[in-house]
């Protein structure tokens, strides 16, 4: 009796190591690949904002995707501030048009909003081609079904689908670039995007832009096509109103991928809103509203989109005014306090070192 | 390709070999003619760039690469010269009746054909290697088995992706660049290489014999701290040491009794007198043996020379001046630790002269090498041009590290135990607790995962032995 007591303890003695060591195992490794993968606090901000998007507290009635051209144009706060328009940009680095439509699937997942807005830029690139960009965009997602076929339709030549399920496997070389950020932030992020909205309040005014190098053709890709097709119908199935837009930058662009894109909204009855066509009626001046000589706008061009755009919003479609809804209000204002304290502190650098120190290129620690 | 042709030699094998003969004449003739198509078939598939058309053999021997006639340089099955060298020992241990031929087609396939051990070895007779898959029958599944299998692993990992991968960054630049890196670039090239070469195979080779462990299947080791040999001929008993076995049990002692060398010894007997003349015979198996493990380790005439004829060479010289050092040894004090360092930093260097050979494209490559030692004008030994091969300070930092930790390891296993038996780190480890051999397991696992040298933008998907 006492022998197999004894020999009962001996067992459970090793299930519970067995299980104790199996959960350090697992503890050290998810803590040594959160150490390890890079946390986009500093300089390169956009590998953050996918992910931001999950600790919104309040409903969008629109959501805008796309790459640079997205989240450097808008400023959903100015267009809270003016119109009491809830919106949100799901933008990242050179966001691919397939992105968009599993990040748009993403969204649907949580909420329905009444307008979805996709900047066309991403039009030129028919498949991804780059894994860094990859990796800004989809690391930060979910895991989802959407994740999964985001991650399947992006993967450029050399990355494994493997390497997304435990990214140690691709950032375990940053071994020798960690930073006091990297320790700091391994369990918590900041932060950066307001609403998704990437500010830079410094200037650079646009110079003369070089002609642009003829392409062999103007077309957009098949496969390019075929996921703006699946945007629509999505956008169709759910009820959702789509406006395709480009942002008032002259910079790397053809008139012809204009024509494109006016066709294809023609032949869909969709808007199309070219506000390169605009920037007089919303007094944009590219010697002031851009801080890296015409290729992106900063706060003032962006401001002075998003009213025009804003406008152009509640004019034409049932927006909630949600200033009016206190709950929805009352976490708008930690925003507004935010994306003011933001602007502040990088005119405040500006004015004190004439350049940026916190934000942008020079914040980059490696 | 593969199935293919293991079907063939498996073919070959099951049916011409227990064919029950009613002559030692035909059971000859089915053994030579089983063996040369095999040997042959080797040849010819993996062979054939080398061997190639009359015009191009001249050329091959210095300077041609495996460029021509690239078909087979893409269809080549993966680790043929070790299961063509695997099957024709079961057909001489059937002929010489060490084993009962094996009238089960299945199980002479599985054995020519066992997964871990396919692509790089270790090399295994059929007697122990069939004996351990009837072994197998019987093990039960085994906690303990797989956590020590999945150590070895684990440590086979972190030699390949840690240190020979790291190591590679540095080998790689300096072997393609010998008119920039000169001088001193060549040794540490050449050293960087031994250390490269070394962890990758050993390390390939605990994968293979740990995964192996986990099924209840026990190989042969392979490796057995060569860098500490104090002579040549300890270094070929402690580096791929089944291949050596291999060739020593089925070509050169059948050498030696073969009837021309008992002849040649005759002759050379009454030539030079009973104690030279012995030797002879000796000396021309040698030769054999070597050409062979040359020729095996890839058919240029790099390898014949780097991996054969250069070793048969000192080898020889050994046995030549064996007499005058065993004289001289107790005047200098042979005893002492000096001269047992000595010993194996001599046998170290010796062997990076046929690594110099072993790592060139060409033969006229790797005296190249050896000019590019004395050659002037070539980039300044600074750290700057050093670490332009990638290797910064951190990364050689962690590759000092590893390589410390694999030198005590090995240097653990290298005395042996009170039963003069080679020790097991795993052993020790175990006996300190389970606890401990998990704390060691991930620091194995955790370094190799972060330190190692995989992923996007490197190439580490295969051991060097693997393309052998």
């Amino acid at each position: 009796m006492a022998d197999k007591s004894n020999k009962d303890n001996k067992v459970i003695k090793r299930v519970v190591t067995a299980l104790v060591l199996l959960a350090l195992t697992f503890a050290i490794l998810a803590f040594l690949q959160k150490l390890l993968m890079p946390k986009y606090q500093k300089g390169v901000i956009e590998g953050s904002f996918t992910e931001e998007y999950y600790k919104e507290k309040v409903p969008h009635d629109v959501i805008i995707f796309g790459d640079c051209d997205a989240y450097e144009s808008y400023s959903p706060v100015k267009m809270y501030q003016e119109y009491g328009i809830s919106a949100y940009i799901r933008g990242s680095g050179e966001q691919y048009i397939n992105q968009t439509y599993y990040l748009l699937k993403d969204v649907l997942r949580t909420e329905t909003p009444k307008v979805v807005v996709v900047s066309i830029h991403n039009m030129q690139h028919d498949v991804p081609r780059n894994e860094a960009y990859n990796r800004m965009t989809l690391d930060g997602m979910r895991w989802s079904r959407d994740k999964v076929d985001a991650i399947n339709s992006s993967m450029v030549e050399g990355e494994t689908f493997a390497s997304y399920v435990f990214p140690i496997l691709r950032y375990h070389d940053r071994w020798s670039q960690l930073t006091r950020t990297d320790f700091e932030h391994v369990f918590s992020k900041n932060i950066t995007s307001h609403n998704g909205y990437y500010m830079r309040c410094d200037i650079k005014p646009q110079g003369k832009l070089p002609p642009p190098t003829p392409l062999l053709t103007y077309k957009f890709g098949d496969n390019a096509m075929a996921y703006l097709d699946k945007i629509r119908v999505l956008c169709e199935e759910n009820g959702i109103e789509l406006i395709l837009v480009r942002a008032p930058i002259e910079f790397g662009w053809y008139e012809q991928w204009d024509q494109n894109i006016e066709e294809y909204a023609a032949q869909y009855g969709l808007t199309y809103i070219n506000f390169c066509d605009y920037s007089e009626e919303m007094g944009l001046d590219m010697t002031v509203d851009t801080y890296d000589a015409g290729v992106h706008l900063n706060i003032y061009g962006a401001e002075k989109l998003s009213v025009f755009f804003g406008q152009y919003l509640v004019d034409n479609y049932n927006l909630t005014d949600y200033r009016n809804v206190p709950e929805v209000a009352a976490e708008y204002e930690k925003d507004i306090q935010f994306y003011n304290e933001m602007r502040d502190d990088q005119l405040y650098e500006i004015a004190t070192y004439g350049e940026l120190k916190s934000y942008g290129a020079n914040a980059i620690e490696n | 390709m593969r199935p293919l042709f293991q079907r063939f030699v498996a073919r070959n094998v099951v049916t011409i070999t227990p064919f029950p003969s009613k002559s030692n004449a035909l059971r000859n003739v089915a053994t030579v003619v089983t063996v040369v198509i095999n040997i042959a078939l080797l040849c010819f598939i993996k062979y054939y760039n080398v061997l190639g058309f009359a015009a191009e053999r001249l050329n091959l021997l210095f300077g041609a690469t495996q460029t021509h006639n690239s078909f087979f340089l893409y269809a080549v099955p993966v680790g043929m010269s070790f299961y063509v060298l695997q099957t024709s020992g079961y057909i001489l241990d059937c002929r010489w009746e060490k084993i009962a031929p094996e009238k089960n087609f299945f199980k002479v396939l599985l054995f020519s054909t066992y997964f871990p051990q396919l692509m790089s070895g270790p090399m295994n007779t059929y007697a122990s290697l069939s004996s351990e898959f009837e072994k197998a029958k019987e093990v039960k599944f085994s906690f303990d088995r797989i956590c020590d299998g999945a150590v070895r692993v684990a440590w086979g990992f972190f030699k390949k992706l840690v240190i020979a991968d790291r190591a590679a960054m540095t080998v790689n630049q300096i072997f393609a660049d010998h008119q920039t890196f000169t001088g001193l670039y060549v040794p540490i090239g050449v050293i960087f290489f031994a250390i490269q070469l070394y962890c990758d195979f050993s390390g390939c080779m605990e994968v293979v014999i740990g995964v192996s462990h986990m099924l209840g299947i026990e190989l042969p080791e392979n490796f057995n701290c060569p860098f500490f040999s104090k002579t040549v001929k300890e270094y070929w008993r402690r580096w791929h040491i089944t291949l050596g076995a291999w060739l020593r049990d089925y070509l050169m002692y059948p050498l030696l009794k073969s009837e021309p060398l008992i002849k040649l010894g005759d002759w050379s007997k009454a030539k030079f007198g009973k104690k030279n003349g012995k030797k002879v015979p000796t000396y021309v198996a040698l030769f054999v043996l070597w050409f062979a493990v040359g020729y095996w380790h890839g058919g240029l005439w790099n390898y014949v020379i780097g991996s054969g004829i250069l070793h048969f060479i000192y080898i020889v010289l050994g046995m030549i001046f064996e007499p005058v050092s065993k004289k001289i040894r107790p005047k200098i004090g042979a005893d002492k630790l000096y001269f047992r360092i000595f010993q194996s930093v001599r046998t170290f260097i010796l062997m990076l002269s046929g690594f110099v050979f072993f790592r060139s494209a060409t033969v006229m490559d790797a005296v190249d090498m050896y000019a590019a030692i004395f050659r002037r004008g070539g980039a300044a030994l600074n750290w700057a041009n050093f670490s332009s091969s990638g290797m910064d300070l951190k990364n050689l930092i962690v590759l000092i590290a590893a390589l410390l930790l694999v030198a005590a390891v090995d240097a653990y296993k290298y005395v042996p135990g009170e039963d003069d038996q080679p020790k097991s780190v795993i052993t020790f480890l175990r006996s300190k607790g389970v606890v401990v051999l998990w704390a060691a397991f991930m620091v194995i696992m955790v370094a190799t995962l972060i330190f190692g040298m995989y992923g996007l933008g490197y190439d580490s998907g295969s051991f060097i032995y693997a393309r052998i």
